[in-house]
């Protein structure tokens, strides 16, 4: 049975399910906070804890599919292109928003991490939390957080925005569509551009566009705000 | 390009990434060098999107499911985290809608400024060409 457990293949093949089983009943329900990854996750801890197989066993496979958010984030800049004219006219303004988007987050992880008396480990892991995973949880190896605590809670963040982006818009005023796609974009990537989509092509493409700068920014800023902390 | 072709071309971008961070020292991350990278092949026309779409687009779409092996790693975190966690779902949830605000307003006031120096500049263009008109018009007379 180890011979088996140890195998790639096994890994490899329970994310697969995991994965797939968690896209079927987020679809199925249609919740937002049902998302495939958070599913996926439960599902494949639960399954290792019952069973008793090692995190080292389940990594034997895992890390195969793990090698592939380097190339996967490489590609995040194809969508990137395809938005490049749109930023054109409105370059300042965008920039200066995903700026004060991403600064606010990153200042309020490390006010909250001082005044609430955080481990400085976990405020390292939250401070790129607004960021697309694949780019948060290099940065957050990079400052010394930890990445999976990192992705947990970039995966909450996402969903948050998903949920609650329209009514925050409603209640904050922001009604040009640019910036209501940078502000989702900015602060809840991926997760929180699919919602953005839905509110409308500018929203979705802004959106899009906020992802990738925001994690630049976030790349850039992190280490200066982690040496100043 | 056919599929291991453009494989080949995006994993090259990608150790090219690790090469800058690692060895020449770029304090980025060597994935999003490789992203910047990429952007500036595809900006100068030498790489078309096209030639890469099998490959960006099977990640694109799947994108999720990359994430799911590193976020197992959960389970060897410590109980001092685990014992936190209300608190920390808390904390993400507030600060993603402080995020999300201070962002949208600070777009939206930039934006409403260009907007309005953009109708000023209209207007008075507007202004100079009438008063040019009614020069003529009056030169006439």
């Amino acid at each position: 049975m180890n011979a088996i457990i140890n195998s790639p293949l096994f890994g490899i093949f329970l994310t697969l399910i995991a994965f797939e089983t968690g896209v079927f009943i987020s679809k199925k329900f249609k919740y937002s906070f049902l998302n495939p990854l958070l599913i996926g996750n439960i599902l494949i801890v639960g399954f290792l804890l019952i069973t008793g197989v090692s995190l080292e066993s389940y990594n034997v496979g895992g890390d195969y599919i793990s090698v592939m958010l380097s190339p996967a984030t490489v590609v995040l800049a194809v969508p990137l292109y395809r938005q490049i004219q749109k930023l054109q006219h409105f370059w300042k303004p965008i920039l200066a928003g995903i700026f004060a988007g991403s600064i606010t987050a990153m200042t309020c992880v490390i006010v909250a991490g001082k005044l609430l008396g955080l481990t400085k480990v976990l405020t390292l892991s939250l401070l790129p939390k607004s960021v697309t995973i694949p780019m948060g949880s290099v940065i957050s190896s990079q400052i010394g957080g930890i990445p999976s605590v990192t992705i947990i809670a970039i995966t909450v963040t996402g969903i948050t925005g998903a949920v609650a982006a329209p009514a925050v818009c409603r209640f904050c005023h922001i009604k040009h569509k640019v910036a209501q796609g940078i502000a989702i974009g900015t602060a809840s990537h991926a997760l929180g551009t699919t919602r953005a989509m839905e509110m409308g092509e500018v929203q979705g493409a802004m959106s899009s566009l906020a992802i990738g700068i925001a994690g630049l920014f976030t790349a850039v800023v992190a280490p200066v705000l982690t040496a100043l902390s | 390009m056919r599929i291991p072709l453009q494989l080949a071309v995006i994993f090259a971008i990608c150790l090219a990434g690790e090469f800058l961070h690692r060895i020449v020292g770029v304090p980025l991350p060597g994935n999003i060098i490789g992203m910047v990278l990429l952007l500036i092949l595809l900006c100068t026309k030498v790489i078309k999107p096209e030639q890469i779409s099998g490959v960006s687009s099977f990640f694109l779409n799947h994108l999720a499911l990359f994430f799911l092996p590193p976020s197992i790693a959960i389970m060897a975190v410590g109980d001092d985290v685990l014992s936190k966690w209300p608190l920390l779902l808390f904390l993400c949830i507030a600060f993603t809608l402080v995020a999300i605000a201070a962002g949208g307003r600070v777009t939206q006031f930039f934006i409403r400024r260009q907007e309005y120096r953009e109708n000023l500049a209209l207007r008075a263009e507007r202004l100079s060409k009438r008063a040019e008109r009614n020069g003529t018009i009056g030169g006439e007379k």
